[in-house]
């Protein structure tokens, strides 16, 4: 039942580098809404479905948020808690991130799936649907997040075992939005094999190495 | 992964009535009861993973822009489920999408869709009542629940064959096993199309709904099938059997037809439903005819107007026959548009914008004079019509 139960070890990726030229504008000293975590955690079942567990998921979203609240307190930004944004009327933005930022990751790395228009530039945006945060809510920025985690079930680890199939894998990514452009200006992803985002401990790792490269506080630019 | 894994959802939840085949095989007639409780809420953890799952779609849903939200339209179709299901009135929740396809669905949990294109279609509340009988019957039966262990299960098996498969005949092998595999999938989701016809048959009986009009749907899709691809001069192809996800129509409207006759209680009174259904249809019925037009399917669509021609609306059905030859535009066709508008418009109910049709295919075929003079009534009916500034750009 754990994700390290694998015979391929994929360790961290992270995307963006410190100091990159693309994150621009932030600085650590604007407000800051908290989005509720995109959060999905499955059972990789014998067969490679992912059967989508609801008490994992509530733990997740739930530890993940308690992390990113942590995560940008520990670094001095004012916040807006995402409990306090309505969800209904974020849904489709939270949809639109989904896809803005799994795309704006694809095409960022080299070789063939380096968009040949985009070469060097990062111009990922949201729109103007960001703009009822900075309505509403007051914010400079918003911070997304983006998590998929799921684990071997018995059957899946001897799958592994026996065939070499893969078990289960965490893919998170995170971006801050400027809550008047829409404009991405911040994205960190992390792809791994190990850790449980369920648990606080987990969740707050996986944080913390997102973080690594946001603009703000300790490692800021 | 996870594209994949949506996908395999959409399949589920959007597996209504279209799914699945006749040859129903129900032995003895007996009675299906409903698997669930009034107020079921999921413990396993499986189904509660699936119920989460729909929750969020059902939320998309609720913001979709392809809603209909019309509130009569909603409560007529929220009361009669109720009526149909009875003590799990609370536990269904009806969407009206706009969708000009014959489709209804059910989510494991509760959350049920109805397109557009099916209420158009449908002649009369039983009809309705017997698709909304059958979907009730997916949820009461947990059919999503059971089709998702049934995936399961073969997912596992699946690669539990595919290494000896390997290892004798090679990758041709493997595919080949996989296929039969999920083949057996597509004919375990047949036999739930099954299992909810004679569940919804039972609830048409028991509230009193002629049980064969359930049959009388899929006659009429059979042959609007058949038009659509007569006018295309094509035979109609026969419905492939194996990944059957679209019924063997034909087959279906025998079998419910036959059960139909076997469920109906000698001496008791059915009825095609109270005239409340044409009342509420009305105001949408354009709107609805509208977006079958635009599918550009000449003959599907000219069944279905002939079909609708006893409900008593001609005005508005010639509007819509004239434009579905005007949209086609094979020599000849702007001419049959022109004496269809000008029949429609000898009835009250023709809408204004008959007028603005005649008057440009007028103006198309050399009469410029009748042409304007259309476009004129058109203008003088449509005080606030939005494409005023264009139509007097025609006129100069």
């Amino acid at each position: 039942m754990c994700a390290g139960v694998v015979m391929l070890c994929l360790g961290t990726a992270a995307v963006a580098k410190p100091g990159d030229p693309v994150w621009v504008g932030f600085t650590g000293k604007e407000k800051v809404a908290i989005m509720a975590p995109d959060v999905e955690v499955s059972l990789l079942t014998a067969g490679g479905l992912l059967e989508p567990n609801q008490e994992w998921t509530a733990n997740a979203r739930q530890q993940l948020n308690l992390a990113l609240t942590d995560g940008l307190k520990a670094r001095g930004v004012a916040i807006v808690e995402s409990s306090a944004i309505d969800a209904s009327a974020t849904a489709s933005l939270q949809h639109l991130h989904a896809v803005v930022g799994e795309a704006a990751l694809w095409h960022r790395r080299k070789g063939v799936l380096a968009l040949p228009t985009k070469k060097d530039a990062f111009d990922w945006t949201l729109g103007s649907a960001a703009t009822y945060l900075a309505d509403t809510h007051g914010v400079d920025y918003a911070l997304f997040l983006f998590a998929r985690d799921s684990f071997s079930s018995g059957g899946r680890v001897a799958m592994t075992l026996l065939l070499g199939l893969p078990g289960g894998t965490q893919h998170a990514f995170a971006t801050l939005v400027n809550a008047r452009t829409g404009d991405i200006v911040w994205l960190d992803a992390n792809y791994s094999q190990f850790g449980d985002i369920r648990d606080g401990d987990g969740a707050h790792k996986l944080i913390e190495s997102l973080f690594k490269t946001l603009p703000a506080g300790p490692g800021g630019q | 992964m996870r594209q994949s894994r949506r996908h395999f959802l959409t399949g589920l939840c959007g597996c209504g009535v279209l799914c699945g085949s006749g040859g129903l095989a129900w032995a003895g007639g007996g009675s299906l009861p409903s698997l669930l409780a009034p107020a079921y809420r999921p413990s396993d953890s499986d189904e509660r993973g699936l119920w989460m799952q729909m929750e969020k779609a059902e939320q998309d849903l609720r913001n979709s822009n392809l809603r209909i939200h019309d509130p009569a339209l909603n409560k007529y179709l929220t009361d009669l489920t109720c009526e149909i299901v009875g003590n799990y009135c609370p536990d269904v929740r009806v969407y009206v999408v706009r969708t000009p396809y014959f489709n209804a669905s059910m989510a494991p949990n509760g959350m049920m869709q109805i397109w557009s294109g099916l209420l158009l279609r449908c002649r009369n509340e039983a009809q309705l009542a017997a698709v909304i009988g059958h979907e009730a019957g997916h949820f009461l039966r947990q059919h999503g629940l059971q089709q998702f262990r049934s995936i399961k299960s073969k997912t596992a098996l699946m690669n539990v064959l595919a290494l000896p498969l390997a290892v004798v005949g090679g990758s041709a092998a493997v595919q080949l096993g996989q296929l039969a595999m999920i083949a057996t999938m597509f004919s375990y989701s047949r036999e739930h199309e099954r299992e909810a016809d004679q569940f919804g048959l039972q609830l048409l009986e028991e509230r009193g709904y002629q049980p064969s009009e359930a049959s009388a749907i899929w006659r009429q899709l059979v042959a609007e099938r058949d038009a659509s691809f007569a006018a295309r001069g094509k035979k109609t192809p026969s419905e492939p059997l194996i990944f059957a996800t679209h019924p063997q129509s034909a087959e279906r409207m025998e079998t419910l037809a036959a059960a139909a006759a076997g469920i109906t209680k000698p001496g008791r009174q059915y009825s095609a439903g109270p005239d409340r259904f044409a009342a509420v249809m009305k105001p949408h019925r354009g709107a609805f005819l509208e977006d079958q037009v635009k599918l550009n399917d000449f003959g599907g669509t000219l069944y279905l107007i002939d079909s609708l021609k006893d409900d008593g609306w001609p005005g508005e059905l010639g509007y819509y026959r004239g434009e579905v030859y005007r949209r086609r535009g094979d020599p000849g066709d702007l001419q049959q548009a022109i004496s269809h508008y000008r029949t429609a418009l000898a009835f009250p109910d023709a809408p204004a914008v008959t007028h603005r049709s005649l008057g440009y295919a007028l103006i198309k075929t050399g009469d410029k004079e009748a042409g304007r003079q259309a476009l004129r009534q058109y203008l003088a009916l449509t005080p606030d019509a939005t494409d005023r500034a264009m139509v007097e750009f025609s006129l100069q």
